[in-house]
This record gives C-alpha cells, sequence and structure tokens, in this order.
C-alpha cells in the first residue's frame, strides 16, 4: 500500500506540534512524488564537531581552540576563520537548511556504515534512497538515478542506475567515442549508418516485444523495447548537456542540475571529496583538524554553488529547481569525540547530516549529542529530544525521506519508523 | 511440499525479500504448482534449448554442426550437454558464475602489481581477484567432489600470482599450484584472493571474513539479520563492548557463532596492511591470535576446531553446504533468485547432487533438466505459477563471451577488459556487478546497457569482417566475399543472411521469409549510403548483434 506522508500525520498527537515548527521558506506546492533528489555523500567520515555540532560546552568533546559558535537564524553552528564558506553558506541558506545531529549508523567500519547511510541496511544487497525514489517513476526517467561520483548501492535494481564512470564512460559511449577505446584498432562504420541500423532495430524491439505470452518473456522482451527508447532518446542528450565532470564538486553539480533539470534524472549522487580527492578522503585518523577543516571549506564551498545552480534553474513545476529539490548531504560516520595520539580521530558511530529543500522544517537543528556524545533519544513525531523517546537512527532519517517522496518507507525499510517530525 | 526440504524454508524466505518491492526480478508469483503440473509445462523449441544450454554451460552460442546434429536428433541435446560440460569453456562459466557470488573481482586490491615488480595492474588485480572462483571452476569441471572447494590442498595461480606469492607454480597459464608458507588445506578459505578482497580491521577481528564465507559457503549471511543496537553500550569503553557482544541478547545473537567461526582466521592475520610480504603470507604462528581478538577459541556452530582446514572439514559436513550450491545453480541456471515455490524443485535437485557423490556435473544436469527451465514461451498460465523462464538475459560475461566466440573480437583498452571493469571499462552500465557496491548484475536490459551492447557490437562487427576479408574464410561470411550486391548475386546475399541468423541465433530462416526481406532492405540501404559492400555487412552484422534476441534467450 503506498501512503502519501500527509497520511502519517494525520491522526497522530504530533500532527499538531509539527504543524507550528519553524514553516519552510521553500513553497510546498510540489507532491512528494514530483520532488528531485540530490545526495552527496562525503567518503570517509567527518567530525561533525567541525560545523553541525557545536559542543563546546561538553568537555568530553575536543574542539578547536579557534572555533567559535556562530547562529544564522535558528541554527547554531561552528565557524572558524578558516572556514568561510561554511559561515557564508549557512547565512546565505539557513532558512532552506536543516541539521540532524546524533544519527546513528551502528558501525564504526566503513563499508558496513556507508550501506547503513545510504541503505538503512547492512547487507549490501538493499537499494539506497536514491536507487529506491528513482525506481518508484523508473519509466519517466531516460536515466532515473544518474551517479556522478560517491557510492551507489542499486541492489535488484540496477536497470535505473547509470555511473558517469570516472573516465567519463557515459559520454564516450553517447558520442561514440568509446569506439577509439581499443587496443586493436580499426575502421568505424560511417556514421550515417546509425540512424538507419537504429530505425530498424526499434521496429525489431516493437515486433520482438510483441510476441511474448508468459508475463515474463512480455516483461523481459518490453523491458528491451523500453529501453531501446531510452538509449535512442539518451544519445540525443549528448547534444544538450556533457555528463563528463572533473571530479570536483561544483562540476558535479552542473551536471547533476542538467540532469534534473531536463528530466533525464530524477535522483543524482554525487561524492565529495571524490574521485580528484581519493576514496576516504574525510578519514582523519590524523592531523584531523587539518584535514577535516580543509574539506568543510571546499565541501561549502561546492554546495554554494550547487544551491546557486539549484536557484537560477527553471524548474519543471515551480518557478526554480530548488523549490522542487532536496539535497541530502551526509557521510558515512562520524569521528570519536576526543583526539587520539596523533591528533586525528577516530570512527564514531553517530553522525550529523543535512537537508535543504521543499517539504522540510528547515532553519533548525534537530538531534543532538549527550555528554559521552552519543545520540539523544528523540520523539520521531516532532524530531525534539525526548528522554523517552526512540533513537535518531539512519534507518529513520531514511525512512522519512522514502515518506517525503509519496514511497512507503514500511516496504522498503523493515521496522523503521520514519523521523516524521522533520517534514512540513 | 516435501518435509525434507522443510529446512529450507527459513533461508528461501529471506532471499525472497518484500513482495510489494520495484524489482528487476518480479517474475514469480503465487499459487504454486505442484512438480506434477510442472512436469506439464510446455517446452520450448529443440533449437531455442540448445542455444540456452550452450550459453549457460559454455558462453557461447551452438555451432553450425552441433544445429544440424540436433535436426537430425532431437536426442543429440543430451549427448551436446555433456559434450558442453566437458568443453574448457564450461570452467569458464562457472568462474563466471561463482564471480557473481564470490564478488572477489574487484578493481583494485590493497596491493598492487607495482608493490610486486609487475607492470600490468589490470591483469593482476583480475588474477588476485579470481584466484578463489577459479579454484571453484576447476573443481567443476574436473567433476570432483564438491566438499574440495573446502579442503583443497592446493590452489589455481598464474604467472602474475605465482610471482607475487610463494607457490610452487610451473605453469603456464593459469595451473594448480601450492602454497609453499605452511597455510591449512581449506580449498578457497586459503587462498590470498578471497582474502585480499575481504580484509579485517583490529575491531573486526576477522567477523568480515567469516560472515563472507559464511555468505558464499553456507548461503547465510549474518548481515541479512535485523539488528537492534543498545544505544547503552559505552562505545568508548572496549570492555562494556567485549560484554555486550558476550552477553547483550541483541549482539549475542550473531556473535555466539559467528565470533568462534572468525577465530579460525588469524594465520591470516597482518600487522602491516600495505606490507607485501605480509599480505602474501599466511602465518600459522598467528593461529591462536584470536585469544587477543575475540576471547574465544576457534568453533564452527559448537564443534571446537584448531584451523583453517578444520574449519573446512566443519562446513563440508555442515548439510547447508550442499543445499546452498543447489541454490547457486538453480539460481544461476534460471536467472533469478529461488522462491518458496521453488523448495519441491530444490530438493529434487538436492537429491541428484547426493545422489551424484556432490560432484558439480550431476547438479547441473539436474538444473537444467528442470521443467522450469526448460518451459517455452506460453498463454498457459503455468508457465508465470510455476517460476518458469521462457526467456532470460545474459550476463556481462555471456555477452562479452559469445560476441568474442562469433566474431574473434574480445574488448580490450590498455589492456583491460571492457566488460570486465569500471576503472577504464563499462561493467555496471552494461549491468555487471563489481563486486564492492554493485553486488548483482542486472537480469533485465536498460539503456546503458544498449549503448554498450551497440558500441561493442559495431567494433566485433568491424573486426570480424576485416579479419573475413584478410583470412578468405571465416565462420560467419562463408557464403560471400564482399563483391556480392543484391542486384548483382541476390542469392548469395540470401544465403549469407540466413547463414548469419543461424549462427547468431541458431535459427534457420526461410530465403524468402520476412527476416530475410528486412535484412536485404537493411543491407541496401547501408550500401546506398557510402556504397561499400564490406561496411554494409559490417553494418548488417552489427545490427543482428544488437538484436533483442541476441541479448534475450
Amino acid at each position: 500500500m503506498r501512503i502519501h506522508r500527509r497520511h502519517f500525520l494525520q491522526g497522530t498527537a504530533a500532527a499538531g506540534a509539527a504543524a507550528t515548527l519553524s514553516l519552510p521558506r521553500l513553497g510546498h506546492a510540489v507532491s512528494g512524488s514530483d520532488l528531485k533528489f540530490l545526495f552527496v555523500f562525503n567518503n570517509g567520515g567527518w567530525d561533525p564537531t567541525r560545523v553541525f555540532a557545536p559542543e563546546f560546552d561538553n568537555r568530553n568533546v575536543d574542539m578547536e581552540a579557534s572555533g567559535e559558535r556562530e547562529t544564522a537564524g535558528g541554527i547554531s553552528f561552528v565557524a572558524h576563520s578558516a572556514r568561510p564558506s561554511v559561515s557564508a553558506f549557512m547565512q546565505a541558506h539557513h532558512s532552506d537548511l536543516l541539521v540532524v545531529n546524533g544519527v546513528q549508523v551502528r558501525s564504526i567500519a566503513h563499508e558496513i556504515c556507508t550501506m547503513i547511510a545510504l541503505t538503512a541496511d547492512t547487507s549490501g544487497f538493499k537499494p539506497d534512497m536514491a536507487t529506491l525514489i528513482a525506481s518508484q517513476q523508473g519509466e519517466a526517467f531516460t536515466l532515473p538515478h544518474l551517479v556522478l561520483d560517491g557510492p551507489s548501492f542499486p541492489g535488484d535494481l540496477g536497470t535505473n542506475v547509470a555511473r558517469t564512470g570516472a573516465q567519463g564512460q557515459l559520454e564516450a559511449l553517447l558520442s561514440g567515442d568509446i569506439l577509439g577505446w581499443t587496443d586493436s584498432a580499426q575502421p568505424e562504420l560511417p556514421r550515417p549508418y546509425e540512424g538507419t541500423i537504429d530505425g530498424y532495430l526499434a521496429r525489431r524491439a516493437a515486433a520482438r516485444a510483441a510476441l511474448g505470452r508468459s508475463s515474463g518473456d512480455k516483461a523481459l522482451s518490453g523491458a528491451f523495447a523500453s529501453a531501446f527508447e531510452k538509449a535512442t532518446a539518451l544519445k540525443d542528450y549528448r547534444y544538450v548537456m556533457d555528463f563528463t565532470t572533473t571530479g570536483g564538486l561544483a562540476s558535479q553539480a552542473e551536471v547533476a542540475v542538467d540532469a534534473l533539470s531536463t528530466g533525464l534524472s530524477r535522483c543524482v549522487s554525487m561524492g565529495y571529496p571524490g574521485s580528484v580527492g581519493g576514496g576516504l578522503g574525510w578519514d582523519s585518523h590524523a592531523d584531523n583538524d587539518a584535514t577535516q577543516s580543509d574539506l568543510f571549506e571546499g565541501l561549502f564551498a561546492g554546495l554554494g554553488q550547487l544551491m546557486e545552480l539549484l536557484h537560477s534553474t527553471p524548474g519543471s513545476h515551480s518557478t526554480t529547481l530548488a523549490e522542487e529539490t532536496i539535497v541530502v548531504v551526509q557521510s558515512e560516520m562520524g569521528r570519536t569525540p576526543q583526539l587520539n595520539a596523533t591528533n586525528g580521530k577516530d570512527h564514531w558511530p553517530y553522525t550529523s547530516l543535512m537537508m535543504l529543500g521543499p517539504g522540510l522544517t528547515t532553519d533548525r537543528t534537530v538531534g543532538s549529542y549527550d555528554d559521552s556524545y552519543v545520540g539523544d533519544l528523540v520523539d520521531l513525531d516532532t524530531a525534539e529530544a525526548n528522554a523517552s523517546g526512540r533513537t535518531l537512527s539512519a534507518e529513520a532519517v531514511g525512512a522519512a525521506l522514502l515518506a517525503l517522496a509519496d514511497i512507503d518507507p514500511a516496504a522498503h525499510i523493515a521496522g523503521a519508523d520514519p523521523l516524521l517530525g522533520i517534514l512540513s | 511440499m516435501n518435509l525434507r526440504f522443510i529446512a529450507l524454508l527459513p533461508a528461501i524466505v529471506a532471499c525472497n525479500g518484500s513482495p510489494d518491492k520495484p524489482s528487476d526480478d518480479d517474475s514469480v508469483t503465487a499459487p504454486l504448482p505442484t512438480e506434477e503440473e510442472v512436469a506439464l509445462l510446455p517446452r520450448m523449441d529443440d533449437l531455442r534449448l540448445l542455444t540456452r544450454l550452450s550459453l549457460d554451460l559454455r558462453g557461447v552460442r551452438p555451432t553450425v554442426d552441433e544445429i544440424a546434429r540436433v535436426e537430425a536428433d532431437p536426442n543429440a541435446i543430451d549427448a551436446l550437454m555433456g559434450e558442453y560440460m566437458a568443453d574448457p569453456r564450461f570452467e569458464d562459466r562457472v568462474r563466471q558464475i561463482y564471480a557473481e557470488i564470490y564478488l572477489t573481482r574487484a578493481d583494485f586490491f590493497q596491493l598492487t602489481a607495482m608493490d610486486f615488480g609487475l607492470d600490468n595492474e589490470p591483469a593482476f588485480a583480475r588474477a588476485v581477484g579470481e584466484e578463489p572462483i577459479r579454484l571453484v571452476a576447476r573443481v567443476a569441471a574436473q567433476d570432483r567432489p564438491w566438499t574440495d572447494i573446502v579442503t583443497a590442498d592446493w590452489t589455481i595461480a598464474n604467472a602474475l600470482t605465482a610471482t607475487a606469492w610463494d607457490l610452487d607454480y610451473t605453469g603456464p597459464g593459469w595451473d594448480v599450484a601450492q602454497y609453499r608458507d605452511g597455510r591449512p588445506a581449506a580449498g578457497v578459505l586459503a587462498t590470498n584472493g578471497m582474502w585480499w578482497r575481504y580484509t579485517s580491521t583490529a575491531s573486526n577481528a576477522n567477523r568480515k571474513r567469516a560472515n563472507q564465507a559464511s555468505r558464499v559457503l553456507l548461503c547465510n549471511d549474518y548481515l541479512t539479520r535485523p539488528i537492534e543496537f543498545d544505544r547503552d553500550i559505552d562505545l568508548l569503553d572496549q570492555d562494556a563492548v567485549e560484554d555486550a557482544i558476550n552477553n547483550n541478547p541483541g549482539c549475542v545473537n550473531c556473535h555466539v557463532s559467528l565470533d568462534p567461526f572468525s577465530a579460525y582466521f588469524f594465520g591470516f592475520w597482518n600487522y602491516a596492511e600495505d606490507s607485501w610480504l605480509e599480505a602474501s603470507t599466511y602465518h600459522p604462528e598467528r593461529e591462536p591470535l584470536w585469544s587477543q581478538y575475540l576471547d574465544t577459541p576457534p568453533a564452527f556452530y559448537g564443534q571446537p576446531g584448531s584451523s583453517l582446514g578444520d574449519l573446512g572439514l566443519q562446513i563440508a559436513g555442515d548439510p547447508r553446504f550442499a543445499t546452498c550450491a543447489v541454490e547457486q545453480v538453480y539460481e544461476a541456471m534460471l536467472r533469478r533468485d529461488v522462491n518458496v515455490g521453488d523448495t519441491d524443485a530444490l530438493t529434487i535437485h538436492r537429491e541428484a547432487f547426493l545422489d551424484g557423490d556432490l560432484r558439480f556435473k550431476a547438479l547441473v544436469e539436474s538444473v537444467v533438466e528442470d521443467p522450469r527451465y526448460r518451459a517455452g514461451d506460453s498463454d498457459d498460465p503455468l508457465v508465470d505459477a510455476s517460476g518458469a523462464m521462457p526467456l532470460k538475459m545474459v550476463s556481462t560475461d555471456q555477452l562479452a563471451s559469445q560476441v568474442a566466440d562469433l566474431t574473434g573480437f574480445l574488448w580490450t583498452y590498455a589492456d583491460y577488459e571492457m566488460l570486465a571493469n569500471d576503472l577504464v571499462g563499462v561493467r555496471t552500465l552494461a549491468g555487471g556487478a563489481d563486486g564492492v557496491t554493485v553486488v548483482r548484475s542486472s537480469r533485465r536490459p536498460n539503456a546503458t546497457l544498449l549503448l554498450v551492447q551497440e558500441r561493442l557490437a559495431e567494433l566485433a562487427a568491424v573486426h570480424a569482417v576485416v579479419q573475413a576479408g584478410e583470412a578468405g574464410e571465416d565462420r560467419l561470411f562463408s557464403e560471400v566475399d564482399f563483391t556480392e550486391t543484391p542486384t548483382s548475386n541476390r542469392d548469395a546475399v540470401v544465403a549469407q543472411i540466413q547463414a548469419l541468423h543461424l549462427s547468431v541465433f541458431g535459427k534457420r530462416i526461410a530465403a524468402d521469409g520476412p527476416e530475410v526481406e528486412a535484412n536485404l532492405e537493411l543491407f541496401e540501404a547501408l550500401l546506398a549510403i557510402d556504397d561499400s559492400v564490406t561496411a554494409a555487412w559490417a553494418g548488417l552484422l552489427m545490427a543482428l548483434l544488437r538484436d533483442p534476441d541476441f541479448l534475450l534467450y
């Protein structure tokens, strides 16, 4: 059964409380099923105490000596002179921003935490939220979930996921340049052949699809015909957008916004520091502060450019793309509250994340850390701290994202109740 | 339902997942027919079945001679099935099948070829990842007892791994070899390739390794179990964590069996992750390190042991070991997940496996004789209800191997096989699994797969035509010498089109049939573009290699 996110709130005691929370600045006219999603994954485990968690009063947490608490609207964060882009971003976008602190990821292994953060599951065999959301309308998009960088878990929904490739493989496939990527050089066929052969195959695909009699045959041959149409459409995209990125966040942002605005994709996944910065760029077991500071500065500079693009690009259901796009910025884990012997910080099973966009209760921080830097319990219906509440888990956040997209979380995340309090 | 197989149900239900999720594999629904009803399923025609068997057992299309044998005598299929399993390419197919299960063919490992003074990075990474699955494939191809995969005192090596690791390899090529570092006889459990792919940290204490062994050998993945994480555990207190693992019910559920399982793997323990010597060598003297990292001695579900050799024997003796192999082969051949409706069929195949003394070929033979495997397309509701697969899609490996066999073209670039990696290749775009985050290969086509198919088809078709022109003879182009046109010699062109359909699709088409007519029309359209007969044939072959019937079988 599919349920609309509003149905979650109706009839619950929390409904009134949720409605009185801070109102989103971005319009809420777009329905959940029309929302687009951008996921920015920060590989390696960031240190929330350098931006999201101003734990200056917590004696168990080693804060930066030169960091200071700053406020932007309803959001309190850690500011630092080495990270001007963080402050600039917060001041510019706090009204559209929701910070979630104290999110439990249940593990301290990168691989497992990444699975949990993205899929709300530990097996690696389940699809991530981006893939689930994209697949809900898989037929409506040529590449429902486009992966520019960072990890992606397609599970058994791989047909809805496409990676652009570290070497620009997707672009090379579309342009035909990949025909030169071979150890045995040989002549190419005349380019006009392509249209003639495509025309023949379009007829073949349709004819084959019409032959099926069992549901399995119909589904598979029908899928071929549908894929053929999409592949043909995709080749035309080469004339309106370039799928190649330099690996940097700003470069990824340009492709991502193109993919969303042209209707190519519903979800786009990006990575920071991504292929340029290496696999586990945030994994600061030594020299934590310099590593984290540089990365947060670069991240927020890139996010600033991303938001600028979203606000300046027309949407398909709203004035701007920003009004119909949810941006989720996350990392697989947090870092220990205290510095180790090499001034680094090790892995920690509680972290923070942030989201921007319509349909969220923004300009606020929800969740918190206790004296031991463990995530506090919350009332999932209000997202307010509650000593007798529930764990603010990655699963609850993932379930809320599904609900935001008008997808029933119960069908995909076993036993996880969504963090409804972040939905407006 | 066969009650003897009732023990399989929990695992099968777990595999089946949520019934209402949008899935690439939603082909099976209730109600459940009996095996007697399943036996009445309509059969696919002989040549389609021959093509299916050839692709599934060898990764290539049947030859014209094989087609003729079946046309002359449909019972020849049985003999051909045996020949296919005796074909050297059967071993390749088993390796491909188990690559999707073991997921060891990663693009990179902790150590690279350069660390060993070697210069072929792609071939080295490939060789490392293939070590365990080549061992599995060798056991299957030589029809040794399946238990050898966890008890063998040998592995499979090539010149690259033999250079990197201490092996008594003689070669050439991939050959049986033995490690000379005192590691126990434990088949895949004692391979470097397996544990380079699945590493461990101090806090993980080999639990990941134990879980992977459990997943691939027993079809029991601890990570699929629901976990209730107790937030009251003081994570900064190692003693508190250890206490929880041993006493907290939410933790004990898995750790009570996982931790003793993990304790077996300390011979592979490394103190320096980036040390080539550390990572290449088994360390018997470190086997007792379990006492330092786990505080629980090696045991397999209550049976104590001391080395990986013991573990291999314990796994081989676990009833789940054979059951798991049956599920894996069944899923591979039907190219879908097992579900509750398969319970009786799995029982039958398990019996055949046991009756065949756990020989892999006996199991494969039983599965490919399953009516669900041989069912033809029909609007008979039994086809859908039984979980029959009258149509399925080739894997990325099968796509590459059938193209290579037909045209002689294997797509490589800078020594990378383009359909077998994602560093410079297009493996996941073609629906393949990278073994790390993409852990299931696609079973349905999508746009990017068709783009890969298009580019591969163009390269292969041009290659085939160029080679045919130079060599003067070719498996594909036997009826023309690239001078004939429909105007100058229509009969030759028609005969060539018929020959192409026979080789590419395993199907005879009539000279005046619609396929020939459509292909002639396409040939003439291509010829009109630049008046090149050779290019037109390449274009026509490219179209056939992009056809739905080349991807779906």
